[in-house]
């Protein structure tokens, strides 16, 4: 097991995607107000220099997805706009008003997000990003966790306690990572056969995030 | 085989893991602090069966600091077979310390004795091929590391150590507990192994096989510390 620590004191509300190349790792700086991306090789060395997007102060939930030949990064910018950018191309989409924590979020092809006050979800195709797709779906407060292959969109609250022992729940391949529900403050990190690692015990270990590299 | 990243934040900000599947365990149960229990002749009830094993010795790891391993060992038999209480060595070689048996006192070649007694003797003889220092109590043998306790089961007591080296520390502040579950020394947990091998594979010996059930001695650090002044 690798640990490493980012110098981000006020870092917060992190995600973490695998691209061909390595990880990626992007959170909110919480005192620039920048979202930071970092490469990472995938001996989690340091691949390529840190890049920093002006990002606003307010919390800006940022994903960061691959899909296909293609990294997305996605967040809400200081005047609460949903941003969807396709790091390869370079392609950028306002996503108009978006709504509620996590408000943003990534699975299959699409991204989809809170579009208004009463949280309906649009999901765009990541392949037409500039045309919203609606399926009626109403998300929460809450927000969003992930996208379901069918166009579905599954809830922060749909999933917050639905494996046993974990709070906040993501997947990766054949391994859930969550806050432990219990006791004291840790991650932990199980995979499907039920052998378990212990994350950061007796810190405060936020909503983690969770990336496969598969064998 | 495939890796994982894993990303949080909190506390002191942003941290990343990376992990193998050989980074993962299987789960240890809750801890169960259990009190223990005393009969009418002060033997505490009963951990015995599933902690102490007669013949091959309960074979319990730890280590204080993660750096050395101490072992544990209950019920040892002589060469003539008599049950003679336990002792635990240090890095498989030496401290020596000799404890209840069963009853709340030494017993030696089918004998009760007191440390004292055991003091008087002179070096202690050694056993199961492995040579033993020796300790004297401040006053008295009275920490009975019994083999019959329950969950939960915690000792505090001062005791003089003797190295082998003829060093000698005076008013040293032992603590023991036993629980079943597992235990955490300085964030490490540590278990109990099925089989105690002298000078063999250190993590083997460290961790062992899980059987969730465990015991532990931690110890209080300061200027009476033996095991941070042993070299």
């Amino acid at each position: 097991m690798q640990i490493r620590e980012f110098d981000a004191p006020h870092g917060k509300l992190v995600d973490v995607a695998a691209d061909p190349l390595g990880w990626l790792v992007v959170y909110h700086d919480g005192a620039t107000g920048d979202l930071v991306l970092h490469q990472l090789a995938f001996d989690g060395a340091d691949r390529v220099p840190i890049v920093r997007l002006p990002c606003g102060a307010g919390n800006a939930y940022p994903r960061v997805y691959v899909w296909g030949d293609a990294t997305y990064l996605a967040w809400r910018d200081g005047v609460d706009n949903g941003r969807l950018l396709n790091i390869t191309t370079g392609l950028s989409t306002d996503l108009g008003l978006v709504h509620g924590n996590d408000p943003i979020a990534f699975g299959s092809w699409f991204c989809a997000y809170q579009e208004n006050a009463t949280f309906s979800i649009a999901l765009r195709a990541l392949s037409a990003p500039a045309e919203p797709v609606r399926f009626g779906q109403v998300g929460r407060g809450t927000g969003l966790s992930f996208v379901e292959t069918s166009g579905h969109v599954v809830l922060v609250d749909d999933v917050r306690t639905v494996v046993a022992g974990l709070v906040n729940p993501r997947w990766a391949g054949a391994c859930v990572v969550g806050e432990n529900a219990t006791g004291e403050n840790r991650n932990i990190a199980r995979l499907n056969d039920g052998r378990e690692a212990n994350l950061w015990v007796g810190l405060e270990s936020f909503t983690p995030r969770i990336a496969e590299r598969a064998a | 085989m495939s890796s994982y990243a894993i990303v949080t934040s909190g506390g002191p900000g942003v941290r990343f893991a990376l992990l193998t599947e050989a980074d993962f365990f299987p789960p240890v149960p809750e801890l169960i602090d259990t009190p223990f229990i005393v009969d009418p002749h002060g033997v505490v009830e009963d951990i015995y069966e599933w902690l102490w094993s007669s013949n091959q010795g309960p074979d319990i790891s730890f280590s204080p600091d993660g750096n050395v391993r101490f072992n544990l060992k209950s019920d040892e038999v002589s060469a003539e077979g008599v049950a003679i209480g336990e002792h635990w060595d240090r890095d498989d070689v030496l401290v020596g310390h000799l404890d209840d048996a069963s009853t709340g006192r030494r017993i030696y070649q089918g004998q009760n004795v007191t440390a004292e007694d055991w003091v008087a003797m002179g070096e202690p003889v050694p056993w199961s091929s492995l040579p033993l220092n020796h300790n004297w109590f401040s006053d008295g043998a009275r920490l009975w590391l019994t083999r019959r306790c329950v969950s939960g089961y915690r000792k505090t007591y001062v005791t003089d150590i003797s190295w082998s080296s003829g060093d000698v520390q005076h008013n040293v502040e032992i603590e023991i507990r036993i629980d079943v579950g597992y235990g955490v020394i300085h964030g490490r947990e540590v278990r109990v192994r099925g089989a105690y091998i002298p000078g063999g594979n250190p993590e083997w010996n460290f961790y062992g096989p899980p059987k969730g059930k465990n015991a532990w001695v931690a110890h209080h650090t300061g200027p009476t510390d033996p095991w941070s002044a042993r070299p």
